[in-house]
């Protein structure tokens, strides 16, 4: 049963798969390949710092993006289609679900070892000036749990009801209006940044997304 | 408080009389709710006067004394505080040479205790240095910090009197923070970063073990001019030209215009030693470098490097750290090269905590998504 959720949601989601294996290997290139001058030469090691760190940037995005669109595609079909062939498939809802959530997976196996490729080629390609060293691995663990973070976290929207999405988007822009009419009437009270700051600190959902993204570090 | 209590009574007379007895006409209510409304307002006026009151006496200081060591805290002095303050004295004997033949002198150190969540604590010296007229540094909210750092916080603050009481040409060679501060992982782990990202070739020969690099771009030789040693040839023309208009103000326009567009190694020789006399201040590595072999020095030399330091004027910046270090300077400079080293800072790509704090995410948000309920 399992492989079978896998090849029809392969069917569906194997373009943007597919383009974002290909972008996720891209991007440890990008982020080494402008370093210009600096490369082999140890004297300048602080513009390949530099430059590695403005274009780490791309691995959240990536990762973000691969969480998006496959977390996204795994119940597109159904939700298109009214569930009918969910319906028609004689396992429980829990196991569907099950099934989706690990076919996704499998799925985004692609862009986590197009980033760990990416990044060994591109460490390799690079003289390392002396005292720097390259984090392939690293970078790779991180970049797979932000695109799991990100793809359980739009999963389990899609899975939900247009309802449910609805009370989220709702409960959102209820928060920023909320924001508004306080910042308004002058009230010292920051609704935004309280919310903003559970998300991004430790333990927050979006920790791992902060910091820096150094492919080539001290 | 007398308008406190006043206030209180008036308003429990108000609330007495107001709830006794007979019933009241409309009149009568309005009355005495009016009645209440005063006494309510008189209270907030008492409670007000004596609170602006409170305010303009301000924190009450209170100190701490352990031997030589005064600690005067303004506020409720902290109880970590309390218990840091010997600790803090017996870092500033171990530290600077201390004991019954040769008391420290006498220092004072404030603490401002800032009332608030979290409670901050900032630690500066009672009186600001004389020689650079800054204050002390703001070592930051330490009032949840165990009493060892508190203790080594003022420490540092007490230390920056015996530090500052040195010769011109260490204090010029030092620079104006306190040294010792800089002996942290942290700190080192800066230097290495400095270290490997610099662009000075003689600051990246003394990353790559050469010890002769590493005591020119220290300033401790007793070379001419520290830049000349610390700078190459085809660097100095960029550092004048980094420093032009300063130079300019100091020596002849054209000298400074020759080394930055005809690279004349003389001409940038002779602005170098004409322009910036004190070269130390623009060395290769910062002064934070220079701390850290300070504090590497008091370190290996004990007790008895301070006073030897201090005493040992007249003499080369490397042989008085020598003599108070107790080690050959290049013996000294390679302990201070391995220590940076050895605190390369770790990678932060993940962190352990970070790491398992989104592996629980990613259950959680798992566990929702089997759970949702579309076609129920």
């Amino acid at each position: 049963m399992f492989r079978v959720i896998l090849y029809t949601q392969w069917k569906w989601s194997r373009l943007p798969v597919a383009l974002l294996t290909v972008g996720a290997f891209l991007v440890p290139l990008l982020a080494v390949q402008g370093t210009g001058e600096a490369r082999g030469t140890t004297a300048q090691a602080g513009q390949l710092l530099a430059y590695v760190g403005a274009m780490g940037t791309f691995f959240p995005l990536m990762a973000g993006l691969s969480g998006l669109l496959v977390g996204v595609s795994a119940w597109a079909a159904d939700h298109r289609a009214g569930h009918v062939y969910a319906l028609s498939l004689p396992v429980p809802r829990w196991q569907l679900a099950l099934f989706r959530l690990g076919a996704g997976l499998v799925l985004l196996l692609g862009p986590v070892l197009a980033v760990w490729l990416g990044s060994q080629i591109a460490v390799t390609a690079v003289e390392i000036p002396l005292g720097l060293q390259g984090y392939p691995h690293l970078i790779t663990l991180r970049f797979m749990l932000c695109t799991l973070v990100a793809y359980t976290c739009f999963f389990a929207i899609s899975a939900g009801t247009s309802r449910t999405a609805a009370i989220i988007l709702g409960g959102l822009l209820a928060l920023i209006a909320a924001q508004i009419l306080l910042d308004a009437v002058g009230l010292d009270l920051h609704l935004l940044g309280t919310l903003l700051e559970k998300l991004f600190f430790w333990p927050g959902p979006l920790e791992i997304y902060t910091g820096r993204w150094m492919l080539i570090d001290v | 408080m007398s308008e406190i209590r006043l206030g209180v009574g008036l308003v429990l007379v108000s609330l007495f009389a107001a709830g006794s007895g007979h019933a009241q006409s409309t009149a009568e209510v309005r009355a005495r709710f009016v009645a209440l409304a005063d006494s309510a307002e008189v209270l907030r006026q008492a409670v007000a006067a004596a609170q602006a009151r409170e305010e303009a006496k301000g924190p009450r200081p209170d100190s701490l004394r352990h031997d030589g060591l005064l600690v005067v805290v303004s506020g409720t002095v902290p109880p970590a505080v309390r218990a840091a303050v010997p600790l803090a004295w017996n870092t500033l004997v171990r530290r600077y040479g201390g004991g019954p033949a040769r008391p420290l002198p006498d220092v004072t150190v404030e603490v401002v205790v800032e009332a608030g969540t979290p409670v901050t604590l900032t630690f500066r010296p009672a009186q600001p240095p004389t020689r650079s007229g800054r204050a002390g540094p703001n070592l930051g909210q330490l009032a949840s910090a165990p009493a060892d750092t508190l203790a080594e916080a003022i420490a540092l603050i007490a230390g920056r009197g015996y530090w500052e009481a040195g010769d011109s040409l260490f204090n010029g060679w030092r620079g104006v923070l306190d040294p010792v501060w800089h002996l942290r992982e942290a700190a080192l782990g800066r230097l290495y970063v400095e270290l490997v990202t610099t662009t000075s070739t003689v600051t990246r020969r003394c990353f790559e073990g050469d010890n002769a690099s590493c005591r020119a771009v220290l300033g401790v030789d007793a070379a001419p001019h520290p830049l000349l040693a610390s700078y190459s040839i085809e660097e100095r023309p960029d550092l004048v030209a980094r420093h032009g208009i300063l130079a300019a103000s100091r020596v002849p326009a054209e000298w400074v215009s020759g080394c930055m567009s005809h690279r004349d190694p003389e001409l940038c020789d002779r602005v170098l030693s004409q322009a910036f006399p004190n070269g130390f201040r623009y060395l290769p590595l910062g002064e934070q470098s220079r701390h850290a072999l300070l504090a590497l020095t008091l370190e290996l030399g004990g007790a008895k490097a301070f006073p030897r330091l201090r005493a040992s004027t007249g003499q080369p910046i490397g042989a008085r750290l020598a003599d108070a270090a107790g080690v050959p300077i290049d013996s000294l400079v390679s302990a201070w090269r391995s220590g940076i080293v050895a605190a390369r800072p770790k990678s932060v790509a993940v962190t352990a905590a970070g790491g398992w704090a989104a592996m629980g995410w990613v259950t959680l948000l798992g566990l929702l998504g089997l759970g949702s309920s579309r076609w129920r």
